[in-house]
This record gives structure tokens, C-alpha cells and sequence, in this order.
């Protein structure tokens, strides 16, 4: 039989699923991405730091990492020097980013396939439905508990969101951040702001970490579900390695060994390693790096190792990620030093050739740009994003949604599923 | 940080004067954000070629704003926050449609072509037909939706448009207001619903642009921290530099309505100019250009004549 989702809510942009169900469990799913803009072609022929800003509206969620990944890219095709501090003042950027996004993730978008906030009177009109799932709570206390952090989060995010403003200009899209640095000049006083927000998100982490574990407490069976590939890729940039573990063996990250197949249905393509399915994000992350963190939670909770590849266990190790970007962004701010020129600055009107990568650590795991600059203008760029690794026909995703049981009409645990990869179509498809 | 009803309303007030409005009027918004609170007016947000940066920009607000904010986003059903999925959330959409008399907001550009956007089964261009039909008010939010933005750039391999554009088209007429930048910034979006919400009619616009007057009146340029040097020819040779005007390394301020250069952006912590960075232009309508965005001021002065 086959069922589908679609639209898919609760995500970035436009998602479908569609699943072969036999005993109420999935056969086969297939994930087709619904919008295309065509942002690569659009940047082909234009000045070469063009794409800095508008391959940076590839996504509203997660467009610094598009802006700085963009900007590397270009770097290291026409070599580029980056001036230190304005380096690090980017990556503080990149930490903020990660913890605003992943708390979006947590308390808007997956709070509501597990907590039913329509037993309380007054709800926002758009969580008065919630999907139909027998093991939802109901418990009006807890919901009201967790409504509020829901609409707390939104102040945490506008605080860190002031944050990258004073780091970048402004956010969604920062447009200070350029090739060679940042155009910011910082302030000791911004210094001071820092100091208080990273206190402002310690105390959020502290929360988020108790209602994770309430979460994996309550829904220790989805440990069970959502198995992925097993094969992990992260690019070297913050706190992780460029690294991948291919059938139990790890490597170092070779951008030579990675490949990328025009989409076989929708819009996304298919990106493999080695010709490997491989898992990016936090998970693999965690993994890659045997994250003693997340491995105490899996201790805590008294669940085995080997269950980490699961739905739960991505959502516990998207909780650690913000934990690791809080500390590296901590350290960060004890060393960025309050000054002007945060830039080493290439006058775009010389002549530049060349073709360069770009890596960063994305809240959702490994990002890829590439560029080739030919008379100064853009010849070919192309970009491969988290969710295009894991949202691939054939991908991470289909993988972890084989043997998923369906228990109702509305595909509850389908959705979670997916939901737990957090995808960002937009990324995935641009 | 929890905001006393007197501070609400004198803060409404001051929100009031600043439209250009009555100070009075702060108990008129008072009265719309009780409305609200029941639910009364409902805000349905629809979204084609879009990235979510409109929709995200729009909760990153704060001060008594974030009241105003929880309370408005109660009435918005919108995909990427609605807790039904599927079919389900469809149905839920088109009931909203039904009972009409909503302010319909939309997000993105719309394809040339339907394969390029699709949603719940449907083609977006259908779901904006359906929910414009019943609408009372259309709200553009962000460039792409007003204008077109990046997926309507030069080369437009979708063959995208704005919604006005579309809607053009299909011989469709409906009362609009665009609030473009890319993103929308949030208090451009929040004051927007609550004046339509308040006062049953669009606010004022500037015609050139069709957005708010009380956002979009002047040129950027006009109220820069910078412009003292623009007049003295003081520019900048690359980013970052104090005390010069940026218009050498390809500032749009001089082409773009809006008021970043006094509002700011992020609750006023910063914007661009103020960073050092060029104006691109982000709510200009023929943002993201043709030209060079960061060698261009040719372009950008030929521009200064039209005004
Ligand atoms: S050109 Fe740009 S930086 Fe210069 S005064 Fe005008 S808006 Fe300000
Ligand atoms: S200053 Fe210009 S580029 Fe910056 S946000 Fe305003 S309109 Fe957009």
C-alpha cells in the first residue's frame, strides 16, 4: 500500500514523502523535494563575489553558514588571506547560528509531534491539530509546562539573533561577513554583550537538556526506529574533523572521493562518498568524534551504544551540538579582540582565476561550496548541503525510514522520522 | 521580562505616534491585540520559492513587541509552525480559506512553471489562487513575494515573479501592500498586520514601491550615519573603514526606500552601513541586480538621477 505525507509541516520549504507500507510497516520510502529557484545557475557569469550574498538566501534558517561558506570558497580559489581576528568573529557567527537554530528545532519543531498542546485552552491556532499518534502526552500540565518554553524560545533566539547583528550587521544574512573577514569593527562593550548572552544561553542549555531527556525518557522506543546508514561524514571547520567512518573503518575527509549524481526524481540531488550512502549532522558528529558527552546521556539513560543510530538519539545529539557550540563560542569570545579592520580586503575590480572549496560545519552537518572563478566571474558553482546528503533519493533518509512502523493514517512516526535529520529543503535543493 | 499592561499601551501609543498617527490610537491597537487574543482576525502566510528567512525574521523581535508578537503568531497558521501534517494540514488550510476574511501573507516568488514549487499535492499557484480568492488584505512579505528577488534574477531559470506579477496575470485584483527586504524585517511585518487589523484598510503606501509609507518614505541614503562624507566625497577603499561614505564599494543606499539607517535592524543592534558593509539593496525592487554588487557605484548614482 502505498501512503504519503504531503505537504510535510514543520520543516524548511517543500517536502514530500511517499512510503510502501505492508503489515503497517514501511517497505520503501521516497522523498521527493518540491521547489526549485536554481540559485547555482543564477550566480553562474556574475562577479565572482557575488555568490557571497545571494547564494546566502539559499536558506533563511541557516544562511551564515551559506555566507561564510561561500566566502571560503572563493578564498581558497583565488587565495585569499583572512584576516585572524575577523576569522574568528565569523566563526563566533557560526556558533550562534547553530545553537539559534537547533533551539528552533527542539522547542517549534519537534515539541508538537510529541506533546499534544491542544488539551489547553487558548492555543495558537496552527498547533490545534496535532498529528494523530497513541503515545502523544496529554498531560495537561506538561503541555502547559512546555508551551511556555515553546514562546520563551522565541526570546532566547531574538537575543542571539541581536548577537550575530552585532557580529554581522544583521541577521537573517549577515552581509558583513566578506572574503578576508568581517567589515565589523567590535567595540569593548560588545565584548560585555557577549559575556552576558553566552551566560543567557548557558541557563537555555540547562533547560533544553532537561527537556530532552524528559523526551527520551518518555519515547525510549524511539531509540528502536530510524536506524540510518551507519556511514558518517563531517568537513573539518569549529569543533569537528574532516572525517568519515565507511562500514566501520574511518578515514580522513577527502573532498576528491565525493560525487554528485543530478537528482533521480524532484529536485535533490545525489551526493555520494566513495560512491557510499553517508549520514551528516550532528549525529554523525557525535560519532565521528566519540563525543563523551553524548555518550554519558546514552549512559544516563540506560540505553546501549548501538542505539545511538536512531530517531532519539539524533535528537540527543542535536542537543550536545549546541552544547559544543557554546563552549567553542565561549572560548571564542575570551579571545576575539575589541578593534577595527577585521578584514583583509581583495579589491574585487582585479582579475581572478581559480577554483576553490569551501567547508563548514553546519547546524545540520557537512557543507560543501565549490567555485571556479574565470576572468573574474563566476564559471561554475555548485553547492552540496546537509540536507542534499541526507534527503538523496536512495539517501540516509529512505534508509532510516525502512522497517518504520505505522500505527496510524496520520504516518505519525514517518514524519518524526524525518524530522529528527531536521531538513532544510531549501539547502537541499536551492 | 514580563510587560505590564500600562507599559503595553504606552508603548502602543509611542508605536502610534511614530506611524504618524494619534497617540490615542494606542488604545485602538490595544483593542485590535484583545481581538486578536479571541482569534478574531486570522493571518494566513503561504510560501512558494522561498528560503523561511521572512518568516523566521518575523519572530526575531523583542520589548513589548514580543507580547504582540506571541499574540499575533497565535493567529497565524503557517507550515513550518503547524503541528498537523499532510492532508491533514491542508485541510486545515482551506478551512481557515473557507471561512474567509483573513489577511493572506505570503512568502516567495511564484514559478513560471508549476512543477517548480509544489505543495500538499497541489501547484503553489493553485493554493495562492484559492487563498486570494477569500482574502480581505494581501501582505507581500520580503522581496521575492513583492518583486521577485533572487529566484526572478537575471538568468530566472524558473521563470519566477513576483505575486503582484501573478496575480496581474491571472486577472486577479485584490488590495496589496508589499514589505519587501530579504528578509522582511520584524517590526515591518508586525506593524503592518496590526495597522490592517486595526483599521480595516492598508496603511499608507509609497506608491513607487507599493510598501508602507511609515517604513519605506525615504531613500536610505538620505538618513545615513555616513552621508556627511558622501557630501565631502570621503569614500571608502574597502569595508570597514570609519568615517567614510561606502558608496565607491557599491552602496544602494542611494537606490533603496527604507529605514535601516535609523530603525536598524535586530531590535536596532546594527545594520549594515553601520557594519562597514555596503546597503545591497536588499528591498530594492531590482534587488539582487544586474551589475557587480560589490563594484558598481556607477550604476548605483545613475540610479541617484531617477529619484
Ligand atoms: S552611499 Fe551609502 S554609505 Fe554613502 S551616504 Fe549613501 S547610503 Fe550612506
Ligand atoms: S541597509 Fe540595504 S542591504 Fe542592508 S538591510 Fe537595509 S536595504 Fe537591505
Amino acid at each position: 500500500m502505498i501512503k504519503e505525507i504531503s505537504p510535510i509541516t514543520r520543516i524548511e520549504g517543500h517536502l514530500k514523502v511517499e512510503v510502501e507500507t505492508s503489515q503497517n510497516v514501511v517497505k520503501k520510502a521516497k522523498i521527493v523535494g518540491e521547489m526549485y529557484r536554481g540559485i547555482e545557475k543564477i550566480v553562474e557569469n556574475r562577479h565572482f563575489m557575488d555568490p557571497i550574498r545571494i547564494v546566502q538566501r539559499v536558506c533563511g534558517l541557516c544562511c551564515e553558514v551559506h555566507g561564510l561558506a561561500s566566502c571560503k570558497a572563493i578564498e581558497n580559489a583565488i587565495n585569499a588571506p583572512v584576516e585572524p581576528n575577523g576569522d574568528k568573529i565569523r566563526d563566533l557567527i557560526i556558533c550562534l547560528n547553530i545553537i539559534n537554530d537547533h533551539s528552533l528545532h527542539f522547542y517549534q519543531l519537534t515539541l508538537p509531534d510529541y506533546i499534544d498542546f491542544s488539551v489547553l485552552e487558548n492555543v495558537p491556532l496552527f498547533l490545534k491539530n496535532p498529528p494523530k499518534a497513541p503515545d502523544l502526552i496529554r498531560d495537561k500540565i506538561v503541555a502547559k509546562k512546555f508551551l511556555k518554553k515553546y514562546l520563551d524560545s522565541f526570546k532566547l533566539r531574538t537575543r542571539v539573533c541581536q548577537g550575530i547583528a552585532i557580529l554581522g550587521a544583521k541577521t537573517p544574512f549577515a552581509h558583513a561577513i566578506l572574503v578576508g573577514g568581517v567589515s565589523t569593527n567590535i567595540r569593548t562593550d560588545d565584548v560585555g554583550f557577549f559575556v552576558s548572552l553566552l551566560n543567557d544561553v548557558k541557563d537555555f542549555l540547562e533547560e533544553y537538556k532537561k527537556d530532552i531527556l524528559f523526551l527520551a525518557e518518555n519515547f525510549k522506543h524511539l531509540f528502536d526506529i530510524g536506524k540510518g546508514p551507519g556511514n558518517y561524514l563531517s568537513v573539518p571547520h569549529l569543533y569537528v574533523p574532516g572525517k568519515v567512518l565507511i562500514n566501520g573503518k574511518e578515514e580522513e575527509f577527502d573532498v576528491s572521493y565525493v560525487t554528485e549524481d543530478e537528482p533521480k526524481y524532484g529536485f535533490i540531488k545525489t551526493p555520494r562518498y566513495k560512491g557510499y550512502v553517508v549520514e551528516t549532522g550532528p549525529l554523525a558528529e557525535c560519532i565521528l568524534t566519540k563525543n563523551k558527552e553524548f555518550y554519558d546521556l546514552l549512559k544516563k539513560l540506560n540505553v546501549p551504544k548501538e542505539k545511538a543510530n536512531s530517531l532519539m538519539g539524533r535528537l540527543l545529539a542535536r542537543y550536545v551540538d549546541s552544547l559544543m557550540a557554546y563552549r567553542y563560542a565561549k572560548d571564542l569570545v575570551d579571545s576575539i579582540l575589541a578593534k577595527g579592520n577585521n578584514i583583509y580586503w581583495k579589491d574585487p575590480k582585479g582579475l581572478y582565476e581559480g577554483e576553490g572549496y569551501g567547508f563548514v560545519k553546519a547546524p545540520r552537518g557537512a557543507l560543501i561550496h565549490y567555485i571556479k572563478i574565470q576572468d573574474s566571474k563566476v564559471k561554475k558553482y555548485s553547492i552540496i548541503s546537509p540536507s542534499t546528503w541526507n534527503f538523496s533519493a536512495g539517501g540516509p533518509v529512505e534508509i532510516a525510514l525502512k522497517g518504520c512502523p505505522v500505527e496510524s493514517e496520520d504516518l505519525v512516526n514517518v514524519g518524526r522520522i524525518i524530522r529528527s535529520f531536521d531538513p532544510c529543503t531549501a539547502c537541499s535543493i536551492q | 521580562m514580563k510587560t505590564t499592561r500600562r507599559e503595553l499601551l504606552k508603548y502602543l501609543g509611542s508605536l502610534a505616534a511614530l506611524l504618524g498617527l494619534p497617540k490615542s490610537v494606542g488604545k485602538a491597537y490595544a483593542e485590535t491585540l484583545r481581538k486578536l487574543k479571541e482569534g478574531k482576525t486570522k493571518i494566513i502566510i503561504i510560501s512558494g520559492q522561498a528560503c523561511s528567512g521572512c518568516i523566521l525574521s518575523a519572530t526575531y523581535s523583542d520589548g513589548p513587541f514580543f507580547d504582540d508578537l506571541v499574540i499575533m503568531i497565535k493567529n497565524i497558521l503557517h507550515p513550518t509552525l503547524a503541528a498537523s501534517q499532510g492532508k491533514n494540514f491542508i485541510k486545515e488550510l482551506y478551512k481557515v480559506i473557507d471561512e474567509g476574511d483573513y489577511i493572506l501573507t505570503t512568502e516567495g516568488a511564484v514559478p513560471g512553471e508549476e512543477k517548480y514549487c509544489e505543495f500538499g499535492g497541489k501547484p503553489y499557484s493553485e493554493i495562492l489562487l484559492d487563498a486570494v480568492r477569500n482574502a480581505k488584505f494581501l501582505v507581500n512579505m520580503g522581496t521575492c513575494a513583492s518583486y521577485g528577488g533572487v529566484p526572478a534574477a537575471k538568468g530566472n531559470p524558473t521563470k519566477a515573479m513576483s505575486v503582484p506579477e501573478f496575480l496581474k496575470k491571472n486577472g486577479v485584483n485584490i488590495p496589496y501592500v508589499n514589505v519587501p527586504g530579504c528578509p522582511v524585517r520584524s517590526d515591518r511585518i508586525l506593524a503592518t498586520w496590526l495597522y490592517i487589523a486595526t483599521f480595516d484598510k492598508l496603511p499608507p503606501i509609497n506608491q513607487k514601491i507599493n510598501a508602507p509609507k511609515m517604513f519605506y518614505e525615504d531613500i536610505i541614503h538620505y538618513n545615513c550615519e555616513r552621508y556627511q562624507y558622501f557630501t565631502q566625497d570621503i569614500y571608502a577603499k574597502k569595508p570597514g573603514d570609519k568615517f567614510k561614505c561606502l558608496l565607491a564599494l557599491g552602496c544602494r543606499g542611494p537606490i533603496t526606500y527604507g529605514d535601516c539607517s535609523y530603525k536598524r535592524w535586530n531590535c536596532g543592534k546594527n545594520y549594515c552601513i553601520a557594519a562597514g558593509t555596503p546597503c545591497i539593496g536588499c528591498s530594492n525592487p531590482k534587488f539582487p541586480f544586474d551589475k557587480p554588487i560589490y563594484t558598481s557605484p556607477q550604476e548605483v548614482l545613475k540610479g541617484l538621477k531617477i529619484q
